[in-house]
């Protein structure tokens, strides 16, 4: 995306955030050491019983981590894992936590409730409601299945709901068939190693999610990183791999996966898919796309980052998905070829041992996936969802913020750096009843758009006031692929 | 230098070959010295060309093969499932006894349940649209946590999406590279996987043999004296089954909850739900919710699933109070003690598995065994399909494993039975076995190789 560069300011004060918290750190370690060395001599006037010397239990973290989670994190704890006592839908209750002694002491609730507008949760095309004809069908279905299967896919877990949310999740991204199970992470985990197996190499981009790292370190493949969304490097780690064969055995790779993914959940990026299947293609290697962000929320009627490029899906040997963000549910689905598919069922560690999926769950993504491909608002929805971010990111990005990822994706980082000026903005924004999917309403998205604003000037927190706003920057992947092939046309003409 | 050359103009008087000689090998090692130095193992870099030529020889293997006649069977044999998972289940269009799920306490009939469920969609609808850190931690979630942690009797519990990425992700933040492990070689998969995922020593030691871990802990004593082991429970199975108050394993045994430092279990079968929880000491739990991989990095929980399993706990501490035949306990120790009576002297078939837990395994003995896999797997899919056409129509499963499997169990029909089955539909359920049994055994089972009754009876070592 670009190099962000901040002013020598903002860089010091960054510096100087980050100094100052490790200084008060280990200041305040210090002093306990101190009253507890203090505390200890107090008591050792007394007599005592000789205490015999009984083993203890190794420590679980080491001294550095020890000390960062007690003085470092707990600090800022109060941001994270916020629990609410609402359906996530675009006004939420939160309750009010606050430290009991002091900032840095436990958390405990101060007993307000605070109704904010939600835009922290992943409910893009807005499912997580309790109204309409899904949570009719979800209601049916758990009365019809109960809640849970109590078996595996491969024993008595498979319902016909299962198989025709297979057989849909398939049509939807243009493949043969497809799998589904209970959670997106154990759908990476413990499919993975089926597709890689020894004297396999798998290449992955560097920013890869917890979960597809997990599934290529129980492959019994080897692992070689490239640099994220870095080209040219990822064709250099592909011609090195395949000239150099296996290390230690030099023979040839039995096969090469690249896995990227389609949005970056942390970076908002959009992967330059339309290059990586061109290099996939000159080097014959396989690739994997993990959509979980990209499903339903990209594309003209939501078919992901393959329909958003207008790339065949063949051309993508395995697509991978979950339906946690868009269709308002839980699980995830791989789509591949039939033959593929099937030795996924029989042997995928997910089918033979994780539970089956519960089918209101079940239910729940089959008719969010049923209303975005047949009712006539679902291609409205995917269009509204594309129109609100955009319209958002322009608009921050104008306000002068330093905004992370692509147009067109949903996922809109803003970089704070300093972890005081991160903190502060995000209990601010708590007080002015504001957490930070995309609301559909256009005066609740200028609502929020000023009380940033308003936050943002509060904590000087807009680094690219100053300089002029980057064209390129206002520019989508999609453009600026479409001018790209504009240009190498007119070349070919000339 | 004077000195030298006296020296030498000396040595040439008394002997000059022997001076010439030294000179000569003087000037030659001057040489050598001089000389460029020979590297065998630098090679010329490839040029453009033949790395171009080596990309286009290499041939990859395809991402997929089309599946054999054996895998092809295998996928036949799973069957669909038309309703609830309760005590009767229509399979394939058929009504039967149920025998394959794990509901044993018998809550999926129970409508409350169901309710429990439905009143959570109403509230939070299905899916939670985050994970725990960002806006997806619900407020059931923490009543969930706190209930469970009572119930368990430890100071804190934390809630997983789902079982089997509990114990998998719990065990990479209690043990890491330079740690060392010492598990039994009959743990279930999920468990293998958390200790692969945690790159620490693993010593397997053989399964349920006390002295063989015993032996495993002197050498690491002898090593480090210093620190004292951790232990780590996975009460998938035996949570809701085991012990006067549904406990588990400390209650059965009598023992307190601290001496287990972690408890893990999955919602998925005693509690009929999806997810998992892990439980124990403060540090160990707070040490999960920062690192473990399968709570950071995942959506939490549905409400839903939370509804039904704090039903569950209800429906526990209620069983509490009760005492005699009708606790939950009691009752599966009865009905299981009951069913393995009835199957005594089943035909072919041996039932393994403690006698008084409600999870048998029957499988093939000494005499009936092949040594094939493959024609084991057969014969018992032949015995689960003709329990299905019978009058008295069962639904049982085999039991499935995969290949990676540390220790491979031998193949066999898994039967759990609910405390909502009656003695007689045991009594029934048994009778059909054994006739079925004795019919296989006794007429053979047609398929691809023809396996007939001699064959399968005197263990034919040709397969």
């Amino acid at each position: 995306m670009g190099k962000h560069l901040v002013s020598w300011f903002v860089a010091t004060t960054i510096y100087l955030s980050y100094g100052v918290m490790f200084i008060f750190g280990y200041v305040e370690e210090f002093l306990s050491y101190i009253k507890r060395k203090v505390l200890f001599f107090q008591k050792k006037k007394e007599p005592t019983q000789p205490v015999k010397k009984s083993k203890q239990l190794a420590s679980l973290t080491n001294s550095f981590e020890s000390f960062y989670i007690r003085k470092i994190y707990a600090k800022v704890i109060d941001t994270y894992n916020r629990p609410i006592t609402t359906i996530p839908g675009t006004w939420i209750v939160v309750r009010d936590r606050w430290f009991s002694k002091g900032i840095g002491s436990e958390l405990e609730y101060t007993g307000k409730e605070i109704k904010c507008l939600n835009m922290g949760s992943y409910n893009y095309l807005g499912f997580a409601k309790t109204t309409g004809k899904c949570h009719m069908d979800v209601i049916k279905s758990t009365d019809e299945f109960s809640v849970g299967q109590c078996s595996t896919r491969l024993e008595l877990g498979t319902t016909r709901i299962h198989k025709e949310l297979e057989a849909e999740i398939a049509k939807f991204v243009g493949k043969e068939d497809a799998i589904i199970f209970g959670m997106g992470f154990a759908t990476n985990s413990t499919t993975i190693p089926l597709m890689a197996g020894k004297g396999s190499l798998i290449i992955s981009d560097s920013l890869n999610h917890a979960s597809l790292v997990c599934g290529s370190r129980l492959a019994h493949a080897q692992i070689r990183v490239f640099q994220h969304n870095d080209l040219r490097n990822l064709e250099r780690v592909i011609r090195d791999s395949i000239i150099k064969g296996q290390p230690r055995k030099n023979r040839p790779w039995k096969k090469i996966i690249i896995i990227v993914e389609g949005i970056y959940s942390m970076e908002g990026e959009i992967a330059p898919l339309p290059e990586i299947v061109r290099l996939k293609k000159k080097y014959n290697c396989l690739l994997f796309v993990d959509e979980a962000h990209s499903i339903g929320a990209i594309g003209p009627t939501g078919r992901g980052i393959v329909e958003y490029f207008g790339i065949n899906p063949d051309d993508v040997d395995i697509l991978m998905g979950t339906f946690t963000k868009s269709f308002g549910s839980v699980g995830g689905y791989i789509a591949g070829n039939k033959d593929f598919i099937n030795f996924l069922r029989l042997k995928s560690f997910g089918a033979l041992y994780a539970d089956s999926m519960s089918v209101p769950c079940v239910q729940q993504a089959l008719s969010a996936l049923r209303f975005i491909m047949y009712d006539k608002d679902g291609k409205k929805t995917v269009e509204k969802l594309r129109e609100n971010s955009n319209y958002f990111r322009e608009r921050l990005v104008r306000m002068g913020f330093e905004v992370m990822g692509d147009f067109d994706s949903p996922v809109i980082p803003i970089m704070l750096y300093c972890p005081a000026i991160f903190t502060t903005f995000s209990r601010e924004c708590l007080q002015r009843d504001f957490v930070s999917v995309l609301p559909i309403l256009l005066d609740e998205l200028k609502n929020a758009l000023d009380i940033i604003s308003e936050v943002g000037d509060i904590l000087m927190a807009k680094y690219r006031k100053e300089m002029n706003v980057d064209q390129q920057k206002l520019l989508s992947p999609r453009k600026k692929f479409e001018m790209l092939q504009n240009q190498q046309q007119s070349i070919q003409i000339k | 230098m004077i000195y030298i050359v006296e020296f030498i103009v000396t040595a040439f008087r008394e002997s000059p070959y022997h001076v010439i000689t030294e000179i000569f090998f003087a000037v030659l090692l001057l040489v050598l010295l001089l000389q460029k130095a020979h590297n065998p193992t630098k090679e010329k870099p490839l040029t453009k060309k033949e790395e171009d030529e080596l990309i286009a020889e290499w041939e990859p293997e395809p991402l997929s093969r089309p599946l054999n006649e054996e895998e092809k069977w295998e996928l036949s044999t799973i069957p669909l499932i038309e309703s609830k998972p309760g005590i009767m289940v229509t399979m394939n269009g058929k009504k039967t006894l149920n025998f394959g799920s794990y509901n044993f306490l018998g809550v999926v009939d129970l409508p409350e349940f169901t309710e429990a469920a439905k009143k959570e969609i109403y509230k939070y609808g299905v899916g939670t649209c985050g994970p725990r850190g960002f806006y997806g931690t619900l407020q059931i979630h923490l009543d969930l946590e706190q209930r469970l942690a009572k119930f368990m009797g430890t100071p804190e519990a934390i809630l997983y999406a789902y079982g089997f990425a509990t114990i998998s992700s719990a065990i990479p933040t209690l043990a890491k590279r330079g740690d060392v492990i010492f598990c039994d070689e009959g743990v279930s998969f999920a468990v293998q996987t958390g200790v692969t995922l945690s790159r620490s020593k693993v010593y397997y030691f053989r399964h349920n043999d006390v002295d063989h871990l015993e032996e495993f802990l002197k050498l690491q004593d002898e090593i480090d004296q210093k620190y004292s082991c951790r232990l780590a429970i996975e009460e998938s199975l035996s949570l809701g089954v085991l012990g006067k108050t549904e406990r588990g394993i400390c209650e059965y045994y009598n023992i307190s909850r601290d001496a287990v430092e972690c408890t893990t279990s999955s919602l998925g079968n005693a509690f009929s739900s999806v997810g998992g929880f892990c439980c124990g000491s403060a540090i160990v739990v707070k040490q999960q919710t920062l690192l473990g991989a399968g709570y950071c990095f995942s959506a939490s929980l549905p409400a839903l699933l939370c509804g039904s399993s704090l039903k569950v706990l209800d429906i526990l501490e209620h069983n509490e109070k009760i005492e005699g035949p009708d606790n939950i306990f009691s009752k599966l120790k009865t009905l299981s003690l009951h069913f393995r009576a009835e199957l005594a002297g089943i035909h072919g078939l041996e039932v393994a598995g403690d006698p008084s837990v409600p999870l048998v395994h029957l499988r093939l003995n000494s005499k009936t065994s092949q040594k094939n896999r493959h024609k084991n797997e057969r014969i018992l899919q032949e015995i689960v399909n003709k329990c299905f056409e019978s009058e008295y129509p069962l639904g049982l499963t085999r039991a499935k494993y995969s290949e990676e499997e540390y220790l491979m169990p031998p193949p066999s029909i898994r039967i759990c039975i609910s405390a909502s089955h009656s003695k007689e539909q045991l009594t029934k359920a048994a009778q059909v076995l054994k006739k079925v049994a004795e019919s296989v055994f006794r007429d053979g089972i047609s398929f691809d190789n023809e396996l007939n009754s001699n064959e399968i009876n005197s263990n034919n070592l040709d397969n």
